[in-house]
């Protein structure tokens, strides 16, 4: 499937995460957002980069996700800081969809 | 080529510097900042940077320091502004000529009139040098009084603690936070910090301070008490001397429209200093906060870049206390009466504050960041109060002016 360094994770069922949702996993030691935005899945860390809080608290407007805490904003397809007060980008992940099966491409074992 | 000089490299003239930059690739600018430093962000020296040693001071990015479309001066204080040559006279004895101008002064901290034997032991909280010095005196054991229970103050405090120290909060209102939160989120709080070990002592009257040796002597209306270190945080004061001194319009801050200009249209203001106009409100404010600087900052920095645009948002502000998220939208005072989110604990709550017209004007949340995010969202889009949350809030029992609706009404408004 993809010979990075890493396990692909099954996250859910496509019908699972709807247009303009998110939703919060934990795998491991890593917390991950996916989001559905404009039909495609997306997946990011779930930690804000500023301060201690899950993004998926937050609020999703389009393609950005809102931290609950003081409003960083962040491009859940680049992973970038876009408005507030986060400096530091979060990670993002691969995700394919495929079979009605949400994956998402995790730096695991 | 467009010569523009930022006065202040705060938060709001660091992201003006960087926006203008960006939309006009032909402008220089100059930004002038009178500490000896990089600019800083000033939340964490209250909250994080305050509790532990370990953490780094908050350097905002410095990319634009680098770029050849920025020159940027720390030490350089800004001793007058010739609005008719258009051009600054910093404290290197240079003059900056400027075709537009960004006054981004913000405040420094209100002083207590004190005597000067005790000075060493008492501690304001604005720049990074201040923070750094609390941050050393504040060693395990010792004994802090904090006069002013506000943000500062209560943040100032839990960093205290978390240094080992014992705090005691005097507030001579008898609430703390009245002016800028709500009764409601005075109580929760004070019970939060009673909760966290903080003595607190509201209604305190006038407090004397006297030098006690190596220590300092604070004498309130019920009863005295010897101390390390005394943090004052009574409030700030808007930076608008060279305003003043220029001849623009200042009314307890400089007062500009909603595209950040002053009363000359090459001059712009944005941040803590400026007195700024609200639709909503049908009123000018001047506001305390990290967010309406960074926005203002975004809409001077358009407008000078010769992009129209304009700042309309109530202001929003934050503060983190004992791992509880505290957020305010508008002024709970400009509030007839008041409606609270339905809730399913304790810890999280929200309630909204509407004129005698329906019409949102305030918000307290307690963790509650994600409702206050819609409800932010609706305001600026000018759109009515998200189902989500109008179909959850009741009427509450903190009217303040005797007008509190029925749930029927408040449906009906916010629907």
């Amino acid at each position: 499937m993809n010979k990075m360094a890493g396990t692909w994770i099954e996250m859910c069922k496509s019908d699972e995460l709807h247009e303009g949702e998110m939703k919060a996993l934990e795998v491991q030691d890593l917390r991950v957002a996916i989001y559905r935005h404009d039909g495609k899945v997306f997946s990011t860390d779930n930690v804000c980069s500023h301060a201690f809080a899950l993004l998926t608290d937050g609020w999703l407007d389009g393609h950005l996700v809102e931290c609950p805490l003081h409003g960083a904003q962040f491009d859940i397809t680049t992973g970038e800081p876009q408005n507030g007060p986060a400096t530091c980008p979060i990670a993002i992940y691969h995700v394919e969809e495929s079979d009605g099966v949400i994956r998402v491409h995790l730096p695991l074992g | 080529m467009e010569r523009v000089v930022v006065i202040g490299a705060g938060v709001a003239g660091h992201r003006a510097a960087e926006e203008i930059v960006k939309l006009a690739s032909d402008f220089r600018v100059t930004v002038l900042q009178d500490e000896n430093s990089n600019p800083y962000d000033r939340p964490p020296l209250s909250k994080e940077f305050l509790a532990s040693s370990e953490i780094a001071p908050p350097l905002l990015s410095g990319q634009y320091i680098q770029s050849a479309a920025v020159d940027f001066r720390a030490n350089v204080r800004v001793e007058h502004i010739d609005r008719q040559q258009q051009a600054v006279t910093g404290s290197d004895g240079r003059r900056y000529s400027y075709d537009r101008l960004l006054l981004a002064t913000g405040s420094r901290s209100r002083l207590l009139p004190l005597p000067a034997a005790i000075n060493h032991h008492v501690h304001y909280l604005r720049t990074l040098r201040d923070a750094q010095r609390l941050r050393e005196a504040l060693q395990p054991d010792r004994r802090i009084a904090i006069i002013g229970g506000g943000f500062i103050g209560l943040e100032v405090s839990v960093a205290a603690r978390r240094r080992g120290c014992s705090t005691v909060v005097f507030e001579k209102a008898p609430f703390i936070l009245e002016r800028v939160g709500s009764r409601r989120l005075s109580d929760w709080l004070s019970q939060l910090h009673a909760s966290d070990d903080c003595e607190m002592e509201v209604n305190c009257g006038p407090l004397a301070i006297e030098d006690a040796g190596e220590r300092v002597a604070l004498k309130w209306n019920a009863g005295e008490a010897l101390f390390d270190a005394v943090v004052v945080g009574i409030g700030v004061e808007p930076n608008t001397a060279l305003a003043i001194d220029a001849g623009l319009h200042v009314d307890d801050g400089i007062v500009v429209d909603h595209e950040c200009r002053t009363s000359d249209p090459n001059v712009f203001a944005a941040g803590e200093v400026t007195s700024y106009p609200l639709r909503s409100l049908a009123r000018r404010i001047r506001s305390e906060s990290w967010s309406v600087a960074i926005a203002q900052a975004q809409v001077a920095a358009r407008n000078i870049a010769g992009i129209a645009s304009d700042y309309d948002e109530l202001p929003w502000l934050w503060s983190d206390q004992c791992d509880a998220n505290i957020q305010c939208l508008g002024m709970n005072a400009h509030a007839a009466f008041h409606a609270s989110l339905r809730s399913d604990s304790p810890e999280k709550w929200l309630d909204v504050g509407f004129d005698q017209a329906g019409k949102v004007v305030s918000a307290v949340a307690v963790n509650m960041g994600r409702e206050m995010s819609m409800l932010r969202r609706s305001l600026k889009r000018k759109e009515p109060v998200p189902a989500a949350i109008a179909s959850r809030l009741e009427p509450s029992q903190l009217a303040i002016m005797g007008h509190d609706r029925t749930e029927g009404e408040l449906r009906g408004m916010s629907g």
